[in-house]
């Protein structure tokens, strides 16, 4: 059965409360929406297995399928295949960049052993150093910018 | 208990323990970028035995257990955790050592695991992304490793009596029991002397590289696998179950 437009709208305009100017949708996350009758479930992939924001993005499509008036919603998590950076979308990518984030390169650039360092997505150049293998989430690395110091975000190649 | 049963709550439980440990870093580390990546790390670890718990409770023959029940309910003998994870974190270098020595073990162990591809439900896949996120500590703290070995005097000396003291412990991955046995056999764990092999080559690598000399091995740790725990084990247990067995089926 065709899922209801109105269903898959509210499903992938769910943001991740980490990365908030992303919707799961352009994160890759979002795997499938399936309905049976009054029956919804969304197969979700987990990004990092402890990723806190999983249970969170989990309430929020139950919580606002049922003020839709949606109630029979399962939400499952999809490990195989497993979610990769890759699957974050061209327009994703493109607002990672705009809220200060240089986003992943594909693991396919990332396995041919090119080391490049990440973009400075204030200024565009690419001399930057590692402050940091972690930053503000597990997903994130910290670097500064060679050319105009300020401190930014790199989103790991995973 | 059946063996896969086993093999999975010791792999949630190394995860857990070691995790809980991290994790007491947590606004105590050296400067604050370290301080929040060695306690996503800490969520890294939880993360998985969380995961790993899940797993085993759809396999175990009582019914109604879940990841609480396996980390919150279960006495220190139930534990089956290596003793290297239950150690007190010491200073920087023996944890940063102690990590160094147990991501190797995990990219290892878990990627025998992730190979098993048409068997034993979800467990490979998630072995495939603790594979992935296990590169990422492994490179983290091989990093600080050198640093540590390649600082000070001060920093030096700290990390080669994190090896003197550590050594010995490591040496519990490779003894193995009936239940690792049985799992080699179905191939979801390394066989033993390959494990050691491939371990003490990476490792060696390493340490070698910046002027660390392997302690003499004159002591295993063992007993681990069997329940069998130091004496730090009842405390880190005491602290981490202290609100379930005081209030039992607490929640949120």
């Amino acid at each position: 059965m065709p899922v209801d437009q109105k269903i898959s709208r509210i499903v992938s305009q769910i943001v991740d409360p980490e990365i908030p100017y992303l919707t799961i949708k352009e994160l890759g996350i979002l795997r499938e929406v399936q309905q049976k009758d009054s029956h919804i479930t969304v197969v979700i992939a987990p990004t990092y297995l402890a990723c806190p924001a999983t249970d969170a993005i989990e309430e929020e499509i139950i919580g606002k399928l049922k003020d839709e008036g949606f109630f029979k919603v399962d939400v499952l998590r999809q490990f195989k295949p497993s979610w990769t950076t890759d699957w974050i979308t061209k327009a994703g990518r493109e607002k990672m960049r705009r809220f200060g984030v240089n986003p992943p390169e594909m693991t396919s650039e990332a396995k041919c052993g090119v080391k490049q360092d990440p973009i400075c997505p204030k200024c565009g150049a690419c001399e930057s150093e590692s402050l940091n293998d972690v930053s503000g989430t597990v997903c994130k690395s910290l670097f500064r910018c060679r050319v105009c110091c300020e401190t930014f975000e790199h989103f790991k190649c995973l | 208990m059946n063996h896969l049963l086993k093999y999975s709550l010791r792999l949630g439980d190394n995860a857990l323990i070691l995790g809980q440990r991290m994790s007491e870093w947590c606004g105590h580390g050296p400067f604050l970028e370290e301080d929040i990546a060695m306690a996503n790390s800490a969520l890294d670890y939880i993360g998985r035995a969380r995961l790993l718990y899940t797993y085993a409770a759809t396999i175990d023959s009582v019914q109604g257990r879940d990841e609480d029940f396996y980390a919150f309910c279960r006495d220190e003998s139930e534990f089956e955790n290596l003793q290297i994870c239950e150690l007190p974190n010491g200073d920087y270098a023996f944890t940063i050592l102690r990590q160094f020595f147990f991501d190797h073990y995990c990219v290892l162990v878990y990627q025998a695991l992730s190979r098993l591809d048409k068997q034993l439900d979800q467990l490979p896949a998630l072995a495939a992304k603790i594979v992935k996120e296990s590169s990422f500590h492994l490179a983290r703290s091989t990093r600080w490793v050198r640093r540590l070995a390649l600082g000070t005097n001060e920093s030096h000396q700290r990390i080669n009596r994190a090896l003197e003291e550590l050594w010995g412990y490591t040496r519990e991955f490779f003894n193995y029991d009936d239940t690792d046995q049985s799992m080699v056999r179905i191939g979801a764990c390394p066989e033993k002397e390959k494990l050691r092999s491939d371990w003490s080559k990476m490792v060696e690598k390493v340490l070698f590289g910046v002027s660390l000399k392997l302690p003499e091995p004159n002591w295993e740790a063992n007993g681990g696998r069997q329940g069998v725990h130091t004496e730090h084990m009842g405390r880190l247990l005491a602290e981490m179950q202290v609100l379930q067995r005081r209030y039992p089926s607490l929640s949120w």
